[in-house]
């Protein structure tokens, strides 16, 4: 074969796609030219210079982003009227960005749990404290979950006007609740860290969502579960990955706000602006 | 094979017929779990082809096409094969498109010709430099092959031409990137 004819074969010879005869006819060549081994050794050293590339780490709110845009596709395809559902649904990326990393963050760090649990030794993780049991207990039964609180800690059920007095301080959800939820019963409930307020509300198809506000450091609250933290507009804030829901908690000024039982980033969004509104209210 | 070649095989495995099924029914859940496993690939892909600046924007492009269309996934091909063609396509569609804009390969500084003294790790940023000077078609083929280690075959379905000419593309590809790499200052 000319050198020609063999430079043609050269890159299925270097990536060993050439039946073995062909091979074998190219490798002799090979033996005896210099200007065709130049040119391999070549292909040879592109190919490893290829091989030291470092792969680009995608953006963490690239899911999120995505999942915006899916969400907006599925409302324009439901509501082809109401054309304001993207821009609106961008606004809020842009401010609440941060917090949609976090829960970015969460459920691959959720994932990433569910992965190991089989075959991982995480006895450990199950922490005894009430409040981890609440948590398990919640994903499958919002109800037998409350009444693990209510066994465990001295707690008072109280009206919304009650709860700023037994607290010292006006709670969020006493000025507005946040919208298409209503509050079934709230308690002041004398927890280890703190004294904090519960607000146990229901959505319109009949779930459950729960409010604290209290006083202490969230962490402690998740102990035993698999979390993150992260950093939301300068603040530390700490997630959970329930079953089929998240546990989030966040500051507010000098206390926090820890909701269980969201459904989506969709809804921690709208909480986070909620709990926003009514801090700059007070 | 380098490391990359690894993981894209092991994602490759990961995709199967029921998270497929769960996507199909437009579950969050299900797309989520089929992002988290492929978005790797799909990224790391359009940066090389298009550049960091459009690289998210496009990638998010792709998912919203797969999980749009994805009904018409046959199952002839390997559900990455499908993948990889979707995405390429968006990428050189949106080259045609942007046909004046220079692929923008490198988050930092560029790469300057200037400078031939090429340390190692800087060897590696001329490659990528190099790669988004050439032919944007030939760039594709040549990422199948030598970042994703991709076979001749697959390289064939996925941009769909005759296996027979994966060979003298990719022959096409790595003479028009040495010349590129010597003006870089390359030094084989
Ligand atoms: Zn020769």
């Amino acid at each position: 074969m000319s050198c020609s004819e063999i430079q043609n074969l050269l890159s299925a010879y270097h990536d060993d796609e050439l039946d073995s005869d062909i091979r074998e006819k190219v490798a002799k060549h090979l033996v005896n030219c210099v200007s065709c081994v130049r040119e391999l050794s070549l292909f040879e050293e592109v190919s490893q210079l290829a091989a030291d590339l470092t792969p680009p780490v995608p953006p963490s709110n690239l899911w999120a982003e995505l999942e915006l845009r899916l969400q907006a596709e599925t409302s324009q395809q439901e509501h082809v009227v109401s054309q304001s559902v993207a821009p609106a649904r961008l606004r809020f990326l842009r401010k609440y960005s941060a917090f949609i990393v976090a829960a970015t963050l969460l459920f691959a760090v959720g994932v990433g749990y569910l992965n190991q649990g089989d075959n991982s030794h995480n006895a450990h993780h199950h922490s005894s404290s009430v409040f981890s049991q609440y948590l398990t207990a919640f994903e499958n039964d919002p109800d037998s979950a409350q009444q693990i609180l209510l066994k465990n800690y001295t707690n008072d059920l109280v009206k919304s006007e009650q709860a700023a007095r037994l607290l010292g301080y006006q709670p969020a959800i006493a000025r507005d609740l946040p919208a298409d939820y209503e509050i079934v019963a709230s308690y002041v409930i004398k927890m280890p860290c703190c004294t904090c307020l519960q607000t146990v509300c229901r959505r319109k198809d009949g779930s459950q969502i729960v409010i604290f506000e209290h006083d202490d450091e969230t962490t402690e609250w998740f102990d035993g579960q698999p979390k993150i933290n992260a950093t939301c507009g300068g603040e530390e804030c700490c997630l959970v990955n329930l079953d089929e829901r998240i546990a989030a908690s966040w500051k507010r000024g000098k206390r926090h706000i820890t909701v269980i039982g969201i459904r989506d980033i969709t809804e921690i969004n709208e909480l986070i602006a909620w709990s926003d509104q009514s801090r700059n209210k007070i | 094979m380098t490391s990359n070649n690894v993981n894209s095989q092991k994602e490759a495995s990961e995709v199967g017929a029921e998270l497929l099924a769960s996507c199909l029914a437009g579950d969050r859940r299900g797309q989520l779990k089929l992002y988290e496993s492929t978005h790797g690939l799909v990224y790391r892909l359009m940066v090389r082809m298009v550049g960091f600046q459009e690289a998210a924007d496009l990638t998010q492009q792709v998912y919203l096409k797969l999980f749009s269309k994805i009904d018409q996934f046959s199952g002839h091909s390997r559900f990455e094969t499908w993948l990889y063609r979707l995405a390429m396509n968006e990428a050189l569609q949106y080259l045609r498109k942007n046909s004046r804009k220079k692929t923008a390969v490198l988050a930092g500084d560029p790469v300057s010709p200037q400078r031939p003294e090429a340390e190692r790790g800087e060897q590696r940023e001329i490659l990528e430099v190099a790669m988004s000077r050439i032919d944007p078609e030939l760039r594709s083929i040549f990422l199948l092959r030598e970042v994703e280690g991709m076979s001749y075959r697959d390289i064939a379905e996925v941009v769909e031409i005759p296996e027979g000419t994966v060979g003298s593309r990719l022959n096409r590809a790595r003479r028009d990137l040495q010349n590129h790499l010597l003006e870089l200052g390359w030094r084989a």
